[in-house]
């Protein structure tokens, strides 16, 4: 039997994948809880193999921060990210910080079950991409990596000069990627940009 | 001796510029006035310019905006805004003054739109701050919605197949149909049931199932800050203990005094240490001391024979 912790700060999504969990098959649950930084605890007095964990937890605390500090003294321990966030970078933070395999709680045809059953038979499971949101007049597959790391850092609160120095690029570098991105998004100003790409939490500020 | 022809050049040349000007005597004489500036004196007082430094004094008087003694805005009763520069000339022919008027009509109706604009942007920033704080919690009604909506679809799929079942007229086979129902049922009611967890209860609850138990006394944090905190520095003295001592009880007593909640978290565990040995703090306790410094709060970790003791001081 495979232990699970669940980590999942909406009651009723915990109910779901608790429902989950004691439904399959060489599966138990070893309890649930809301806030990612007491996995950890959990672990301490219990034997866990699997845990699945929601990024946005409750008091604010990262599933992929805890992920990263469990995946360093626990190697052994199976993560698998759970988020209906279509935050872009939520994949990619979640490999870095080691973790098996991630779900998109609403967007993936893949069921949990298939996803806990094949990582810990060892597989990584990870979806190509992330969900496709409507940003303006295009979609935000169509905005360029480069493109997405202005806004972010746009949505931080940076100056442009800040920009220019964290990603070591010139200021007529930045002021043509900035035209480029309100160009395609069919926005008169980077406000109104930020304001759609967190709205549709392409991009998440508490989680940056 | 001034060439006539070259005067009457020039007040041509000044007449025709769109800016008003005039040039006096020190004692406001003046020596050369432009028919704007004319224009403009006269929409103000009634007649035409007579002397500098009254013509001066009128413009002071009339004045809409002033920044400094020298210079002046005055709206006029056509609706234009016009600023005004006093400037004291020197030349080898004397000392003279000059009044120049700008018009600012088009600067000023933008500054005014900008002025707008940026009410309108700060609208815009209140509202994208508002996105910002909520986001994750209008990202959970949304789950919790679309849960609502599939267990409705689950009840409205029992309620069809329980249809077709009893019209049937056949005994078929019930314990799928049962399964069906127990799920869905079991969905209702979990819905039902009230939010009661919290920060706290979720620690208590994890400490038990470690085999831990925490007693707490005196004043509970009232606010949401200083709760968090609480929470945040017992689960660091809960990894401790457990982990490093090996305890089964912490003990938290807080006493709220002076604006702040001064907490000491103690435990029975086995690890005693050296008076004069100085604790190393691992990557737990530093960040708690970096959280609760940046909050205004502090972290003293005092450790004797009978093990270690946190003192914490939270704000209130």
């Amino acid at each position: 039997m495979y232990k699970v912790l669940i980590v999942e700060d909406s009651r009723i999504a915990r109910e779901n994948v608790e429902n989950i969990v004691s439904g399959s098959e060489g599966f138990e649950l070893v309890t649930s809880i809301e806030n990612a930084a007491n996995a950890e605890l959990v672990m301490l007095g219990k034997q866990v193999d699997l845990i699945l964990m929601d990024v946005c937890t409750s008091d604010n605390e990262s599933g992929l921060d805890a992920a990263k500090r469990i995946k360093m003294k626990h190697p052994d321990t199976k993560i698998i990210i759970m988020t209906s966030m279509p935050e872009y970078s939520f994949i990619d933070k979640a490999k870095d910080a080691g973790c098996e395999s991630f779900w998109y709680k609403e967007y993936d045809s893949v069921g949990l079950e298939d996803i806990m059953i094949r990582t810990m038979k060892g597989e990584s499971i990870y979806p190509e991409s992330t969900p496709v949101v409507q940003v303006g007049d295009i979609t935000s597959d169509k905005l360029t990596d480069r493109e997405l790391e202005i806004i972010r850092l746009l949505i931080a609160g940076k100056k442009q000069e800040e920009i220019c120095d964290i990603l070591n690029i010139s200021k007529n570098t930045i002021k043509y990627h900035i035209k480029n991105i309100l160009a395609k998004t069919g926005y008169s100003t980077t406000l109104q940009l930020v304001v759609d790409v967190v709205d549709k939490k392409l991009i998440l500020p508490n989680f940056l | 001796m001034f060439d006539p022809l070259r005067i009457t050049s020039i007040k041509e040349a000044i007449d025709n510029l769109s800016n008003a000007l005039a040039f006096s005597e020190k004692d406001g004489n003046p020596v050369l006035v432009n028919r704007k500036m004319d224009e403009l004196y006269t929409m103000l007082t009634g007649h035409g310019f007579e002397n500098a430094l009254e013509v001066w004094d009128t413009i002071n008087s009339n004045a809409w905006v002033k920044t400094h003694e020298r210079m002046a805005v005055v709206r006029f009763s056509d609706g234009t805004i016009w600023r005004f520069v006093l400037t004291d000339l020197q030349s080898e022919h004397g000392d003279y003054i000059q009044i120049d008027g700008t018009d600012f009509t088009e600067i000023y109706t933008y500054t005014y739109k900008i002025r707008l604009n940026n009410i309108k942007l700060q609208e815009q920033y209140k509202r994208q701050r508002n996105i910002l704080t909520n986001i994750v919690d209008l990202n959970r009604e949304k789950e919790i919605v679309s849960l609502k909506m599939n267990i409705h679809d689950e009840l409205g799929r029992c309620l069809i197949a329980t249809d077709q079942y009893l019209s049937s007229g056949e005994k078929e086979d019930f314990t799928d149909l049962k399964k069906q129902w127990n799920s869905a049922i079991s969905y209702l009611e979990g819905m039902s049931k009230e939010e009661i967890s919290s920060s706290k209860q979720e620690i208590l609850d994890i400490a038990a199932l470690i085999g831990c138990t925490i007693e707490g006394s005196g004043d509970e944090p009232e606010t949401e800050r200083s709760s968090k905190l609480m929470t945040a520095a017992a689960r660091e003295a809960l990894t401790n203990a457990v982990r490093h001592a090996h305890a089964d009880m912490i003990s938290i007593v807080s006493q709220k005094k002076d604006g702040y909640y001064d907490v000491t978290i103690t435990d029975n565990g086995t690890v005693s240490f050296d008076i004069n040995c100085e604790i190393m703090e691992g990557e737990g306790l530093k960040n708690l001391r970096n959280r609760l410094e940046q909050e205004g709060g502090s972290l003293d970790i005092l450790t004797d024979e009978t093990g270690m003791t946190l003192k914490i001081r939270i704000p209130v």
